[in-house]
């Protein structure tokens, strides 16, 4: 009886839940099968799944993206939590609110900042002009505009994490900081010691959250690198189906983007574990 | 023949008496674009049975995202009416009507203006009035180096007047301007392919590129090449945008280059608005200049069309019919004052009253469209493969022959 109830109560969410989750995951596994653009549709078995150059430059590049965001905004988060760490509550309520400010404006918006900043005649070609280098095409090909938007994304998200961590920090017991004190620890000792290895499962979790966060990152590729050389997995799956109506072979990157997620979650989990 | 007009003209009052539903997923051009509301109250007032419903296109994102999810959805409009890159997905036989035999006015249309549009025989779209451009040239500077563009100037004739921009202003103004950080420069390499006689696509057949053929490609290249070496065109022309190209117009930095005539207004109020001039310096518009051996040089155009979705009921005949009120001659007309576009009917006047458009009009007249393959529904995935090769040729990084060839694999490879 009380499982028949628990079940009634259930209902309404795992009905909620299939709609929006299972059946668009159905729907999307049935798409990646298909070869159509919506006027037509041809069941094409696996064929999506051989992935062409440019999905498999996306990918690559998505590798990139984490290979930089990771440091970037979860590393990066992790330094200014740790300096914030020293400070007194007032200032370190002072750092939250000063980097996660960047966090609340349009991203549309703040990327024509960014956009002018590093255009031809910008900010970043005045700079580099300093050392004799000519202007760059910062958005121009992979090598300069994968790091130049991995830089704006982690200076734009560094607050998030920077809460997140500092929040584990300060709840790190205080006996134990205490304890290391009388035994005459450094407050560099403590931290590398004591603090840190206490907060590494919310590190991990800030590492894993980036790390999957990264090959779907799509507004600021969109606003100011709108190409190939810089596309992420997301931003290719996009550009596939709204811009060339190849609705299948999205369907099927989006596929393999799921499984490499939920990959990464899993095995994250484990490493946990 | 009046047999079938008068027999198509009892259907469809037989079919008035019963109503219908047209739908119209459209874009407009600016806010001075009344032409749907206009034909949608007239279509309505002579056929009061049929309703129109209209659905505004999200532009936000430049795609045709709106359009694929009403496709998907089995809730596809009636008519789509949007620019040529993304209308042209559509402007094939599996979804398309045959406007042919439902556009009673189709005698109305110059000769030609139709032809890209007509595949396998099929009319899959109607052209609105396009823009086009021509060679702007800055009459100040001309002035001031004590230059006259002769008629039918040829690529001699441009260089000549290179070198005099270059003597005169030492890199603070150049000949003409060039950009490679974006796709949205296709226009300048297509103008100046044309200008070596360098097609795209041979006569209707878009499975293929035609660019290799011949040496009008490479002589492009090396004419780039060419314009970057000697300081004709601004330092670092490859790392440059669509907006830099934009600004250094509007400042009056070029002597001569590709632009459209509706395009000026609006960035000469932002270099005033900035203080980088007092006011609009004077302008002309000329075709691009020929090399030996070509006779005349098209002109880059870009439009919109409509096309109606084939649905084998009555309301292709309703959709054809408010497409006919859509581009009508009042709606030529209107978007011709707007948009400085130049009318495909003959029912407007081929020389519009704005000077710039005139102009454009006698290049138009004298010289075509070229075909770069807009109405062909791979058109988009066209556009990307350029600007990389262009950087490689303004930086010197590629031989013009090799450039030719990686642009013809690429183009190849995105028409597949």
């Amino acid at each position: 009886m009380k499982s028949r109830l628990a079940g009634f109560f259930l209902l309404p969410a795992v009905l909620l839940w299939g709609l929006f989750l299972l059946w668009p995951l159905v729907e999307l596994a049935s798409l990646s099968l298909q070869k159509t653009d919506f006027i037509t549709r041809e069941w094409v078995g696996l064929a999506n799944y051989r992935l062409n150059p440019d999905t498999i430059q996306a990918f690559l590049n998505s590798l990139w993206y984490i290979l930089l965001l990771v440091p970037g905004q979860a590393g990066g988060g992790l330094i200014v939590a740790m300096l914030a760490y020293r400070l007194s509550k007032g200032w370190q309520d002072f750092a939250r609110i000063a980097f996660y400010l960047p966090a609340l404006a349009a991203g549309a918006i703040s990327a024509q900042v960014w956009r002018w900043l590093f255009s031809q005649r910008g900010a970043a070609n005045w700079f580099v002009g300093i050392f004799g280098i000519e202007p760059v095409a910062w958005f121009g090909q992979g090598e300069t505009a994968i790091p130049v938007i991995a830089i704006i994304l982690s200076l734009s998200a560094l607050g998030s994490y920077v809460i997140l961590l500092l929040a584990a920090m300060v709840n790190v017991d205080k006996s134990i900081i205490d304890a290391a004190r009388m035994d005459g620890a450094s407050e560099g000792r403590i931290m590398r010691s004591v603090i840190l290895p206490t907060i590494a499962p919310q590190i991990a979790t800030c590492a894993t959250l980036v790390a999957i966060g990264a090959p779907q990152i799509y507004e600021t590729v969109n606003f100011l690198a709108p190409y190939q050389h810089a596309a992420s997995a997301t931003f290719a799956i996009y550009t596939e189906a709204f811009r060339y109506s190849k609705h299948g072979s999205a369907a099927a990157t989006a596929v393999v983007l799921t499984l490499v997620t939920a990959g990464a979650t899993i095995l994250k989990g484990r490493i946990r574990a | 023949m009046k047999k079938a007009i008068f027999v198509a003209f009892v259907a469809l009052a037989a079919l008035s008496a019963f109503g219908a539903d047209v739908s119209i997923l459209y874009t407009n051009f600016g806010p001075g674009d009344t032409r749907l509301t206009r034909a949608i109250e007239k279509f309505t007032k002579d056929f009061p049975s049929v309703t129109v419903k209209k659905m505004v296109i999200d532009l936000s994102d430049g795609s045709t995202m709106t359009m694929d999810a009403l496709l998907a959805s089995g809730k596809a409009p009636n008519i789509y009416m949007d620019t040529l890159v993304r209308s042209s997905k559509y402007m094939v036989p599996e979804f398309a009507a045959d406007l042919k035999p439902l556009i009673r006015d189709i005698g109305k249309y110059r000769k030609g203006s139709l032809d890209a549009f007509t595949k396998n025989g099929k009319l899959l779209g109607l052209p609105t009035p396009a823009s086009a451009q021509g060679m702007c040239i800055n009459l100040d500077i001309m002035d001031e180096i004590g230059y006259t563009v002769p008629d039918r100037w040829t690529i001699a004739d441009f260089l000549k007047m290179a070198e005099l921009v270059h003597q005169k202003y030492q890199g603070k103004k150049w000949a003409t301007g060039m950009f490679a950080a974006n796709q949205s420069g296709d226009y300048l390499i297509n103008n100046w392919f044309f200008s070596f006689g360098t097609k795209y696509y041979a006569p209707g057949d878009y499975s293929k590129t035609t660019i290799a053929n011949g040496s009008g490609a490479a002589d492009t290249y090396k004419f780039f090449q060419t314009l970057a070496t000697k300081g004709y065109i601004p330092p670092g022309s490859a790392t440059l945008t669509d907006d830099d190209y934009a600004a250094d117009w509007a400042m009056g930095r070029y002597a001569a280059t590709a632009f459209f005539v509706g395009w000026m207004d609006g960035y000469w109020k932002t270099a005033m608005e900035q203080g980088g001039i007092d006011k609009p310096f004077r302008v002309a518009y000329v075709p691009f200049p020929r090399a030996p051996g070509v006779a005349n040089v098209p002109s880059y155009a870009s439009g919109a069309a409509m096309v109606v979705r084939k649905t084998g009921t009555e309301q292709d005949v309703w959709a054809a019919r408010l497409v006919e009120y859509l581009n009508d001659a009042e709606a030529q007309v209107q978007l011709v004052d707007i948009q400085s576009n130049i009318p495909n009917r003959t029912d407007v006047s081929a020389t519009p009253s704005d000077p710039y458009t005139a102009q454009i009009a006698k290049i138009v007249a004298a010289g075509g469209i070229m075909d770069v393959g807009l109405t062909n529904s791979k058109f988009a995935a066209t556009r990307p493969v350029h600007y990389p090769i262009l950087q490689k040729v303004l930086t010197g990084k590629i031989t013009p022959e090799a450039a030719v060839k990686e642009y013809e694999a690429a183009l190849n490879a995105a028409l597949k």
